[in-house]
């Protein structure tokens, strides 16, 4: 029996066991869907009531409060995924695989939410449903580079060669992410055809910013949120042959 | 070293007694090539415009079905096994694969290229450009591709899925090799292109054999 | 059905039970790798030739790959004392089943590693290939090396030891 069970945050490395890391997970879950809920109301809040109407694009611009947050996520939790995937890889642990697992389709899905966003956003403003600029196309090739991570993972039956295949792909990509960033961003200006200039944001009002910020929080601590329960159901997916998770609660009935 | 080179003609002799794998990844090449014009239209200067980034994208799509081939056969008969367990440096080893893959699928592109390049109308700067580009880029794709291919070494639906991994990889050197063509094509300058092919192609041969080689270990064990 | 027995044969005392081959993934020096696999030579399910090659051309590859200097006539020595005489430049895919089996049996002796893991190397091998077969086992024994390998059949040979699994 685990006697750390009662006090997990003493010894870190014992929560790279699935058997202690389980439980522990289900306690946080709750916690950072309430914080998520908080943040988006405030952020909600400010974006639609106290961030004002934008001189150039009116009321539409709004939209941004989601996009911009939700293409941070995007990218940050690509970074997140490629961290934990070489933590897996290096310390040859199952948990730190089955985050980056479990990381995977939510940064897909900000990606995914960051692009149409930004298509809706593009329409009122710049008259098409796609340009493209360079960020909007660096983010489409990062939506490409998550669905590569998830494929690969799925086409691999074995589990622990699912792991390290994807985890040194994941490790590519990120070493690949500025590089493709960089030469997007200079075909776009070598094709100075898109005649949107994105890079340069205007000078945001104050609540604007804090708009963002707070919805970027928001969508972190519902990121971390999800995760937690996807690597709950991945654990016990992956664990169902051991003696702990047959015992379980939910698992029994 | 001696295994490098060994590696390499054993390749290539392996290539030699069986031709029609080689000649049907060029072909490819030739008719995917042909095919845009008869979508598009024969508009010289259309054509003249969007020759760099045709060439370029058939030459992606014809390295791509090469690397299907790249460690397959070796994988099934089980030499691939006896590469990794010989005393030799697998990383060499793997090195000289996909040298020998490049002088297969990547040589062939820059013979067929300006050929190619003058179906589209390209004058003899671009023409120059493109073959330049090609040289440095294709080793690049070779290497890079090889990371997509010892990943889904074995793998149903293996091609299709290498493909989604390795192609968005491509993308920086399609960029810098496309581009050139096309800045040469309207006067601009080229040397930051060659250069950021250049830093690829050495960032390449540095990184890429120890990553092949770690995923290959991988997908035997 | 027959249950796979696996046979040690055991003359070097001073071998741990090192028989499952130290796994790559555990990051060992390059030095340390080259000093551990050129003592082994193994053998999969599959023959590991290349099918477009001649059986003098793969004895050769393993010879490169091995470290090991074969000059043309030590290989065709190895081929000829398998039965192979006149079939060295054929591709191999030409070759029957127990032909190819005797030219990876021609490689195993030309490697000439202290260490043999293989699996099942008497499939495919007809009574004149088996003889062969156990006088390479024999001849390497006496040398002071170790074979382990897997079997269903029932083989005599001086100092075996049998695991049945």
């Amino acid at each position: 029996m685990n006697d750390l069970t009662n006090k997990p945050w003493l010894n870190w490395f014992k929560l790279a066991s699935p058997s202690t890391f389980y439980p522990v997970a289900g306690r946080l879950i709750p916690f950072f869907w309430i914080l998520s809920i908080a943040f988006g109301l405030a952020g909600l809040w400010m974006s639609f009531f106290v961030a004002p109407v934008d001189a150039v694009q009116g009321q539409g611009y709004r939209i941004i409060f989601v996009h911009v947050p939700a293409s941070w996520m995007s990218m940050f939790l690509y970074i997140m995924m490629a961290v934990w995937a070489g933590i897996g890889l290096v310390f040859n642990t199952r948990l730190s695989a089955m985050m980056a697992q479990a990381i995977a389709p939510i940064g897909a899905v900000m990606a995914f939410l960051s692009l149409w966003t930004g298509a809706f956003w593009g329409k009122p403003m710049w008259g098409a449903w796609w340009v493209w600029d360079a960020r909007l196309t660096s983010e489409l090739i990062l939506f490409f580079l998550y669905l590569g991570f998830i494929a690969l993972q799925a086409s691999i039956d074995q589990a622990r060669r699912a792991d390290k295949a994807s985890a040194i792909l994941a490790l590519v990509g990120v070493v690949n992410v500025p590089i493709i960033y960089f030469s997007v961003k200079w075909w776009n200006t070598l094709h100075q055809g898109a005649s949107v200039s994105m890079s340069k944001a205007p000078s945001m009002a104050q609540t604007m910013l804090w708009g963002m910020l707070l919805m970027a929080l928001c969508f972190w601590m519902y990121a971390i949120a999800v995760t937690l329960m996807r690597v709950r159901v991945i654990i016990l997916e992956r664990e169902s042959h051991a003696d702990w998770v047959k015992q379980l609660k939910e698992v029994r009935s | 070293m001696n295994a490098f080179f060994m590696i390499v003609q054993r390749d290539l002799l392996l290539v030699m007694r069986r031709k029609s794998e080689v000649l049907t990844a060029l072909f490819f090449f030739v008719i995917v090539t042909s095919l845009f014009p008869l979508g598009i239209g024969a508009d010289t200067a259309l054509l003249r415009k969007i020759a760099p980034g045709v060439i370029w994208v058939s030459a992606l799509l014809a390295t791509l079905l090469g690397l299907q081939r790249l460690f397959a056969s070796d994988y099934l008969d089980g030499t691939l096994e006896q590469m990794a367990l010989s005393p030799r440096s697998f990383v060499v080893l793997v090195l000289g694969k996909i040298t020998a893959h490049w002088v297969v699928c990547g040589l062939p592109l820059l013979i067929l290229a300006p050929v190619i390049g003058l179906q589209f109308d390209l004058d003899t700067a671009a023409l120059e450009t493109l073959l330049l580009t090609l040289l440095l880029g294709t080793p690049v794709l070779s290497l890079i591709g090889s990371i997509g291919a010892a990943l889904t070494l074995g793998l149903r639906g293996g091609g299709a899925l290498m493909s989604l991994l390795v192609l968005p990889l491509y993308i920086p050197v399609l960029i810098f090799g496309a581009g050139a063509v096309y800045a040469k094509s309207v006067g601009l300058d080229v040397t930051g292109h060659f250069s950021l092919l250049g830093a690829l192609l050495i960032l390449a041969l540095a990184f890429v054999p120890w990553v092949s080689a770690a995923a290959l270990r991988i997908a035997i064990e | 059905m027959a249950s796979v027995r696996r046979v040690f044969f055991d003359y070097w005392l001073g071998w741990h039970s090192q028989s499952r081959v130290k796994s790559p993934g555990t990051h060992p020096t390059s030095r340390m790798i080259t000093k551990l696999f050129i003592k082994l030579c193994f053998l999969g399910h599959r023959d590991a030739l290349k099918e477009d090659l001649s059986a003098l051309e793969n004895l050769m590859m393993y010879a490169a790959l091995g470290a090991i200097n074969l000059s043309h006539e030590s290989a065709l020595q190895y081929l000829w004392q398998f039965g192979l005489r006149g079939r060295e430049d054929l591709p191999v895919h030409y070759l029957s089943a127990g032909q190819k089996k005797r030219v990876v049996l021609a490689r195993i002796a030309m490697q000439g590693a202290p260490l043999w893991i293989l699996d099942e190397p008497f499939n495919a091998l007809d009574s004149q290939g088996v003889q062969g077969f156990i006088g390479l086992l024999e001849n390497h024994s006496s040398q002071g090396g170790i074979t382990v390998f897997t079997g269903h059949q029932d083989i005599n040979i001086l100092g075996l030891k049998v695991l049945e699994l």
